[in-house]
């Protein structure tokens, strides 16, 4: 009789509860357990082969006698590739009840922590518990039931916070959307989303990078916002320390934070290209390995400047978008506050109530708020 | 039909992917890619996708199993100037965050700079 062999693409005793860290030669990866088997639409999942093919000690467990795919949900098989098991959804697979099933919703019932390591995911999750301190969490959609402390969190969509986002003991603490944004405070943090920020209480000492509009509906001092539409902070912004509080409205953050990215890293390739200056800047290029690097250094700096310069001039096109930014503040702003709206700024100087900021021609004005906003919250 | 052309550097392995990337390539492209990822001393994988021809999401596949298998050993695979079609495709199957992604060598060199060498 013809037996066949059940060939997996992942491992079908992955066991989430018995998770051993990562590290080769003594060292250990704690952060780095592989909690979750992704799977994308279309991804091999297992493939029938002859059982000659399956190799000197085949898992006795796999062995079939009619080439029959255990198929479960949200897997299915391609007609013109009979022989193969596709995933028919995002998600993470595994064996449930027999059957080779995938599931696109991961529920993690506990903190993420030292259990469960990082966790990076192609479906939605949902966090039963908080993100502890030095952990990384990525998903689709991903809702936190606890708190985020000193961790990282990655929504390619929506990020929806239940106990909010503090910078922990280390201060460090990131937390970026692909679409809203939602969490009742952030402290000492940096934020971002393409879409709105909704932030229910305090904004505080945190940098944010709103792709469209924030709100803080009671307090927000300290620190940098970014947002490329409007700003409201409902009850107070700046405190009464004259704390110094940044926003910056106008200019698409996305481009601001890879106009950034590209700074730091022409300010490491600087120091690299000063210090090989100084042992083979007199030399021709083509001398040593260190004139060729020195030489390969400018080159690549100058491509690096180029596209920075691209990016502003980019970013400077927007300047008509700018006149519909508003600062809403029908509480009180404080002085200490910093507002610009593209290349125009303005200081506060004094407290000031119920007050619009907006951009008329080149200059910031400060308006008294229209009784129309104040019932309103964006 | 695929070709994998690997460079060594020092903790890095620099991959560049020739030819498709489609389902009757997965067995091969799946056993090399985990080799190299898994390889002793490794610490990441960046894997250059300017040169790939077809490739459907059976291809995308093998990336996202071996990234989620090198991530449980404490290791990374990293997308190099995947081609235009290539980030198409990784958006339609809503993974295109999913793989840390260097847009060009520059950048490689500038956070990698091992890769420079």
């Amino acid at each position: 009789m013809v037996q066949y062999y059940l060939r997996h693409y992942f491992n079908p005793d992955f066991d989430y509860l018995h998770l051993k860290p990562g590290g080769e030669n003594g060292s250990s990866d704690v952060y780095s357990l592989g909690y979750v088997q992704n799977a994308i639409n279309g991804q091999v999942l297992a493939e029938i082969i002859p059982l000659e093919d399956a190799g000197p000690e085949p898992d006795p467990r796999f062995i079939l006698d009619k080439p029959r795919f255990p198929t479960g949900p949200n897997t299915r098989i391609d007609p013109h590739y009979p022989n193969y098991l596709l995933a028919a959804a995002n998600g993470y697979v595994f064996y449930l009840d027999g059957k080779i099933t995938v599931k696109c919703l991961l529920n993690v019932r506990q903190d993420v922590s030292f259990q469960t390591g990082n966790i990076f995911f192609v479906g939605d999750m949902a966090i039963h518990g908080s993100v502890r301190a030095g952990f990384s969490v990525q998903a689709n959609n991903v809702r936190i039931m606890g708190m985020v402390e000193g961790g990282v969190v990655r929504a390619r969509r929506n990020l929806l916070i239940d106990g909010g986002v503090r910078g922990g003991a280390g201060q460090h603490s990131l937390v970026d959307a692909g679409g809203k944004l939602l969490s009742p405070f952030l402290e000492k943090v940096e934020a971002r989303a393409r879409d709105n920020i909704v932030i229910e209480k305090s904004c505080l000492y945190s940098t944010v990078y709103a792709g469209a509009s924030m709100v803080v509906r009671e307090q927000a001092y300290g620190g940098i916002i970014n947002a490329y539409g409007s700003m409201y902070v409902g009850r107070q912004l700046g405190n009464k320390a004259g704390i110094p509080t940044r926003v910056y409205l106008g200019y698409d953050p996305l481009s601001i934070r890879q106009l950034e990215k590209i700074d730091h890293i022409i300010a490491q390739q600087s120091q690299t290209i000063t210090h090989l200056n100084a042992v083979a800047g007199h030399l021709p290029p083509e001398t040593n390995d260190v004139s060729r690097k020195l030489q390969a250094l400018r080159e690549q700096r100058k491509q690096l400047i180029r596209r920075r310069d691209e990016l502003w001039a980019r970013l400077s096109m927007d300047e008509s978008y700018m006149h519909n930014c508003r600062l809403l503040v029908p509480g009180r702003i404080y002085p200490g506050v910093e507002l610009s709206i593209g290349r125009a700024f303005l200081t506060i100087d004094r407290m000031y109530e119920k007050i619009t900021c907006r951009l008329v021609e080149h200059d910031i004005v400060i308006e008294h708020m229209q009784h129309s906003h104040l019932g309103t919250s964006q | 039909m695929f070709t994998l052309q690997a460079e060594s550097h020092k903790n890095v392995t620099v991959l560049r992917y020739l030819g498709d990337m489609l389902l009757p390539d997965v067995p091969q492209f799946s056993r090399q890619l985990e080799t190299h990822l898994l390889a002793p001393g490794i610490r990441q994988v960046v894997l250059d996708l300017s040169h790939v021809n077809k490739v459907d999401t059976s291809g995308l596949g093998v990336l996202v199993s071996a990234s989620t298998k090198s991530r449980g050993h404490g290791r990374r695979l990293v997308l190099l100037t995947p081609a235009p079609h290539v980030v198409e495709l990784l958006k339609k199957v809503e993974i295109e965050g999913f793989f840390p992604t260097f847009d060009s060598e520059e950048e490689l060199k500038g956070f990698i700079p091992d890769t420079a060498d």
